[in-house]
């Protein structure tokens, strides 16, 4: 069941899940190396981790193989709210964790920051993800606006330079 | 770091969306799109270069005016990536229903071991 959430980015999409497992044992299974690549990958994969470390600015490193094709990828853990929240940015990357573009999808976002809650009602856990592509652009954005003013207070500066000179 | 265009990049915005939706429905030029933002022009500007930069967007100069136009085909990109995606977590969840229910059924069994 998933519903698809135009509101907020029309990008995002919402991905829920119901489980017959308790809460701790759902946010376990994200929580732990051995238990991670227990079931996380695309089918058919094995799945190695290589790099682990679950708090919040920390990352999982991993390579997921079948046959001759083999693939990195890296979550980089956000907030980490034990056991109702956890945020994952997902992306795919080389060996040392240096992001790269996906593999196989010729449009893929780079970065994908995926928000996990966990809500448990009578030994059913319902996971909601919601997915959302991370914007890079953003940071762009507010140095411009930033470098703007610190231009316009250099210009100014050089203004009232030439005003003296020109005075003087 | 190489500057990262994409499509995901283009939308991830809301002025970014708005100006889409503005130019989508006409062509417009620069500064009819910057009267309608509560920011200066140069911001605006900024939202549509990147907005070109991902293919989602023409400017085409004419005379004095810099007119915006949409190319929409690129939004296609978007739905295609949400529905992989979505797919995606489908199958990642049934693997992890799948891992939940076998540790379960493990410490259930060792548990009844236990009890005898």
């Amino acid at each position: 069941m998933s519903t698809a959430n135009a509101t907020s980015n029309a990008a995002s999409l919402t991905v829920k899940r119901a489980v017959k497992a308790p809460r701790d044992l759902v946010f376990g299974a994200f929580a732990d190396a051995a238990a991670l690549s227990a079931w996380w990958g695309p089918m058919g994969f094995t799945m190695t981790v290589t790099e682990f470390t679950f708090k919040p600015g920390g990352h999982c490193l991993f390579k997921m193989e079948n046959g001759d094709t083999v693939m990195w990828a890296k979550l980089v853990y956000g907030a980490i709210e034990r056991p109702d929240r956890l945020e994952i940015t997902l992306s795919f990357s080389n060996e040392s964790g240096g992001l790269t573009r996906a593999p196989f999808f010729a449009h893929w976002p780079a970065e994908i920051i995926n928000v996990f809650t966990f809500t448990e009602q009578d030994g059913i856990t319902t996971i909601t993800n919601q997915c959302c592509p991370v914007d890079a652009t953003d940071a762009e954005v507010a140095s411009f606006e930033e470098n703007k003013h610190s231009v316009r207070g250099g210009l100014e500066a050089s203004m009232d330079k030439l005003a003296v000179l020109l005075e003087g | 770091m190489e500057t990262r265009r994409d499509v995901f990049q283009a939308i991830a915005d809301p002025t970014r969306r708005q100006i889409i939706g503005m130019v989508a429905a006409k062509p417009l030029n620069l500064n009819a799109i910057a009267e309608q933002f509560d920011m200066t022009r140069q911001a605006v500007s900024l939202h549509v270069k990147i907005l070109e930069e991902c293919g989602l967007l023409m400017v085409m100069q004419q005379g004095r005016e810099r007119l915006c136009e949409a190319k929409l085909d690129k939004l296609q990109e978007v739905q295609s990536w949400v529905d992989q995606y979505r797919q995606f977590w489908e199958q990642q969840f049934d693997s992890l229903d799948k891992y939940l229910q076998k540790t379960q059924k493990k410490k259930a069994d060792v548990n009844s071991k236990r009890n005898k």
